[in-house]
């Protein structure tokens, strides 16, 4: 049974004599610890694949199911509480909340939860990723790979079903996207944790267990 | 060789003002508000200054700055020579009409007077207004005020008409004279007679003047002009002319004009500071917002080799365009908002002379300084800072935290209430900004509200007026003796519904017959007043001096009050004689002085302030004058009743210009006008504060929810529900909201007690209220503001998903 899978994923824009589309009929599915890399240039539509089974966006056409729950059937809210308790995001930008501290950006999704913090859990976390003495920080204070790393610890704190990362090495040198990226692995193989992860990079596709090619909205090689 | 960059920096300039409309559109509003309210300010001082100084020349009936009594020849000559006076007018009483000719004059004391050209034309003319026909040539010419006029019976006067007068020509002014038929050579409209207790003069011709007789000298005033700027130095005047035994010369007003306008511009520039900041935090915020988002782009300016002073040059002069848009729209509002309140604050000032609305250039440039000032002020210290940044900085520049304030850090992140603190505090200058104008506000409103409300109507009513109702004689002191009151009205006034009490101050004229040369006063009529017990032991307790008020009753004693009320407790004994009519003549009365007040109490009862009042008990004067007039009525009514009693009094007296009515209830109307327009104003002043308060918060808030828009959307994508966002945004709000609130009342509690302490409390007609209902009602209004509007910001921008707000974001 896979962890998720999608069927049919369409995304036009404009009109509709005349759409953009983004997505062009995508099907995949991804299994449980699983690492799937999707390949695609600029423009290819990977970003919005990956939103789409984030549940940040909806699709024109199409279903997503996440550990057995159809996204496109929740409300907003339905889809926001979900997404903190199953989801965990990664982004280029890193994206972490400026006013809190390097801690209080991990625990966040479970504060908003109301759930009690798994403390060992966040600290085995913080300490994979080499974050201990960083916690009272403020992200203002951190160097691109330190804030990527807390916020890949964000991502996995809440124990997600998925964790989905768009171009996580994309503002860091290579020297600390390698880091990044062995700490992604790592997680995977250690947490046992599915990630689904979209670069146009090549190279970097070579630690996923599996490789997705993406083009034009469309699924173009590998196993989906 | 150097530069020429005007080119290019004018070019940017402009371009940076296009680039953002709706900065321009805040910035232009900010400009505008503030000059609106300086100039406004500055219009009303300057309009206020301006109507109390042509209040005070047209009651005067003079521009004069003093004048001399019965001046000589020789000392006019003299007068016209000193190099510090500018214009010497000389006038001469030349007769008068008698007051108890009702037939002719209505019962006012008109005098002759006759007038030099100098006088006419550089002293009286500027008094007065409306100025119809010209100044008498021929000896049965007149020129007459149109308030005689009216007294006489004519409402339309006509040059060319025949004013028929009883009147005494020559030095004897006061005694019956003949009726004489003058021809109207002009009239004009003045205000003499405020301050005259009801007497005017009439102006007639030097052939007049010539034929009675009557000099400069034996009866005359040479009315004195100064130069500007010499003050009015009369004891030098005093030594140059050598002033004549029983020669007086006299300041026309106390106080200089300087001194007035001095006072009177401290309030204005209080005011315009308050106005002045408001508007900087506006502007300063405005552009702070708007360079922090366009940071980018200056960076980018620098990076292509804009030297600082360049970048300072083109933020600055983009603020000077709008300034150049906004200060001549607020000037133009000023203009328009000050020929409506101007009139009203004069009226409520008791101006009733006519408002002036100044036109003074000062206004209008000051108003656009103080604005420039601003603008420039609040525009600079933005660049600056914009200016010293590195250009790398620059291109890389992201709105970051820096640091949080230590009690905000720590605790729980997913609590919305401290997210929401966080967010407020990380705007640093901003949220000072927000606080201060906001507090502001609030301060303006605490004051301007306290100051209105604390004003007792029935207090002011009762501090001007020792009881409910007052009928007085009207005419002047000399004509104390017209019996004025009938029997018909007093019976209407004893049958007055709800009539609590009634008291009667009666007169009778005398002379003094003892022999007291210093007074000067043996030869004058003195009039003498029978008043109750009551209305002595009021007087007493204002001086701090017990009266033995049986033995007053009783008759035993005389009060007085005088100019030098000690000269009079040492005379020990008053002798007098009355004038024909009241007793037989000859016989001498004589009582012992009891108390001595200053005059300014005895006023209170004669209404005049004059050298000697005499007071008796009401029941000893009747007991010894076999006629007697009523001089003054006061009454006291039930609660309530007082309106209807004056209405109907109003109703009997109307036309009777010997009586004067007085009433608390008019006295209050008249105080609910003026309030009315000082919570006009007031209102008005804190309503623009309050909006300008509420922009900058809206400016701040709305701008930093729309810069927060990637991370709303990240703490969507981590879980955060839109409720909990919206949460959050709400506590931001009323977070801003509840601190001004506490910055706002603790200064402004704290202002409005040194205020109310200093200038209020002192003050017999107030009484302290605090100003729940306003302030209620703009907390209640600046509550929802500041809830609103980041909720109605975040709704906006939600309607779109989290993945595209993202993408927008980047």
């Amino acid at each position: 049974m896979p962890i998720l899978f999608a069927r049919g994923l369409k995304k036009y824009y404009g009109r509709e004599s005349d759409p953009v589309r983004a997505l062009d009929g995508v099907s995949l599915s991804v299994e449980e610890g699983e690492f799937v890399v999707i390949v695609g240039q600029s423009g290819s539509g990977k970003s919005t694949l990956l939103h789409i089974l984030g549940g940040l966006d909806r699709p024109t056409g199409g279903t997503v199911t996440v550990d057995g729950r159809v996204l496109g059937k929740m409300t907003d809210e339905q889809l926001t509480v979900f997404r903190r308790r199953n989801i965990g995001f990664v982004f280029q930008s890193y994206n972490l909340v400026p006013i809190l501290d390097v801690y209080e950006n991990i625990v966040l999704p479970v504060e908003l939860d109301g759930d009690p913090i798994d403390r060992p859990f966040v600290e085995g976390v913080i300490d994979a990723l080499g974050l201990r003495g960083l916690k009272k920080r403020l992200p203002s204070m951190l160097s691109g790979g330190q804030q990527q790393r807390v916020a890949i610890a964000r991502a996995m704190v809440t124990k997600p079903a998925i964790l989905l990362a768009d171009e996580p090495t994309g503002n860091l040198d290579s020297r600390t996207s390698q880091d990044v990226l062995g700490l992604l692995k790592m997680t995977s193989t250690r947490f046992h944790q599915t990630v689904v992860m979209i670069t146009h990079n090549e190279q970097i596709a070579q630690l996923a267990d599996r490789v997705i090619h993406i083009e034009d909205g469309r699924i173009v090689g590998g196993e989906a | 060789m150097k530069n020429n960059n005007a080119a290019v920096i004018r070019r940017l300039t402009f371009r940076t003002v296009r680039a953002d409309k709706k900065r321009d559109v805040f910035v232009v509003a900010a400009i505008a508000l503030t000059t609106v309210l300086l100039a406004t300010a500055f219009s009303i001082g300057m309009s206020m200054m301006e109507t109390m100084e042509l209040q005070r020349v047209r009651m005067a009936g003079s521009v004069a700055d003093a004048y001399l009594s019965d001046p000589s020849e020789e000392q006019i000559a003299r007068l016209r020579q000193l190099d510090y006076i500018d214009q010497v007018g000389v006038g001469v009483r030349v007769g008068g009409v008698n007051g108890r000719d009702r037939q002719t004059v209505g019962n006012i004391s008109l005098t002759l007077v006759y007038v030099d050209a100098v006088q006419w034309e550089e002293i009286n003319a500027p008094a007065f207004s409306d100025i119809v026909g010209t100044y008498p040539a021929g000896e049965d010419e007149i020129m007459l005020s149109r308030w005689t006029l009216e007294h006489i019976g004519i409402d339309r006067p006509e040059i060319g008409m025949t004013v028929p007068l009883r009147c005494a020509i020559g030095s004897d002014g006061l005694a019956e004279g003949q009726e004489r038929a003058f021809t109207l050579s002009g009239y004009f409209t003045n205000y003499y007679y405020a301050s005259s207790g009801g007497a005017d003069f009439a102006l007639v011709s030097q052939a007049l003047a010539d034929k009675s007789g009557c000099t400069a000298a034996s009866s005359g005033t040479a009315n004195i002009r100064f130069r500007d700027g010499v003050g009015r130095p009369l004891e030098r005047l005093e030594e140059d002319i050598t002033l004549l035994p029983g020669q007086e010369l006299t300041a026309m007003s106390e106080g200089g004009t300087a001194g007035r306008r001095g006072s009177g511009l401290l309030p204005v520039l209080f005011a315009a500071g308050i106005f002045a900041l408001c508007g900087f935090l506006l502007v300063y915020n405005t552009m702070l917002i708007s360079l922090a988002r366009d940071t980018r782009y200056y960076g980018q300016l620098k990076t292509i080799g804009m030297t600082p002073r360049q970048i300072r040059r083109v933020v600055v002069g983009a603020v000077m365009v709008l300034c150049a848009i906004g200060a001549p729209l607020g000037l133009a509002v000023a203009a328009v908002v000050s020929r409506a309140i101007v009139p009203a604050v004069a009226a409520a000032n008791g101006a009733f002379t006519g408002a002036v609305v100044s036109r003074s250039p000062v206004i209008y440039l000051g108003a656009a300084g103080f604005a420039g000032a601003t603008a420039f002020l609040a525009a600079f210290y933005p660049a600056r800072k914009v200016a010293r940044m590195s250009p790398v900085e620059g291109l890389r520049y992201e709105e970051t935290v820096g640091r949080l304030p230590r009690w905000a850090a720590g605790g729980g992140a997913g609590k919305c209430a401290r997210m929401a603190a966080r967010s407020v505090f990380r705007g640093g200058k901003r949220c000072v900004l927000v606080l201060t104008s906001l507090g502001l506000s609030i301060v303006t409103l605490i004051l301007a509200a306290t100051v209105v409300t604390s004003i007792d109507t029935d207090r002011y009513a009762e501090s001007l007026l020792g009881c409910d109702i007052r009928l007085e004689n009207a005419a002047t002191e000399e004509h104390v003796g017209v019996d004025i009151f009938s029997d018909a009205l007093l019976d209407t006034v004893r049958s007055l519904p709800g009539l609590a009490d009634m008291r009667t101050v009666t007169a009778a004229h005398c002379m003094l017959a003892q022999g007291d040369e210093q007074s000067g006063l043996t030869s004058k009529v003195i009039t003498i007043y029978g008043v109750d017990g009551q209305t002595i032991a009021a007087l007493g307790g204002q001086y701090g001096q017990s009266v033995d008020i049986p033995a007053f009753e009783r008759g035993e004693f005389a009060v007085v009050g005088a100019i030098e009320p000690e000269q009079w407790s040492r005379i020990g004994t008053l002798e007098w004689e009355f004038v024909s009519g009241v007793t037989e003549l000859g016989r001498v009365f004589r009582l012992p002085v009891g108390a001595a007040f200053p005059s300014e109490l005895g006023q209170q009862i004669t209404g005049q302030r004059t050298t000697l009042q005499i007071f008796v008990s009401s029941d000893y004067l009747r007991s010894i004058a076999d006629a007697l007039q009523i001089y003054r009525i006061d009454l006291d009514l039930e609660p309530g009743r007082d309106e209807a009693a004056f209405l109907l009094l109003r109703e009997l007296v109307r036309g009777d210009n010997n009586i004067s009515l007085q009433s608390r209830y008019e006295l209050r109307q008249s105080i609910k006008r003026s309030v009315a327009v000082l919570s006009v104003l007031g209102g008005g002043v804190s309503l623009v504060l309050g909006v300008i308060g509420l922009l900058n918060y809206i400016n701040v808030m709305a701008v930093g929810v729309l810069a927060r828009r990637r991370e709303l959307a990240v703490l969507e994508c981590v879980g955060m529900v839109r409720s909990q966002v919206r949460k959050m945004l709400l506590l931001e709000g009323v977070g801003y909201w509840a601190m001004s609130l506490v910055l706002g009342n603790l200064l402004g509690n704290g202002a409005m007690a040194a205020l109310y302490a200093k200038l209020l409390a002192p003050l017999e007609y107030t009484a302290f209220h605090y100003p729940i209902l306003p302030c209620a009602a703009f907390y209640a209004v600046s509550l929802g503001v500041c809830a609103a509007v980041p909720l109605a910001v975040y709704s906006s921008m939600s309607r779109a998903t989290v993945s595209d707000r993202l993408r927008q974001a980047e």
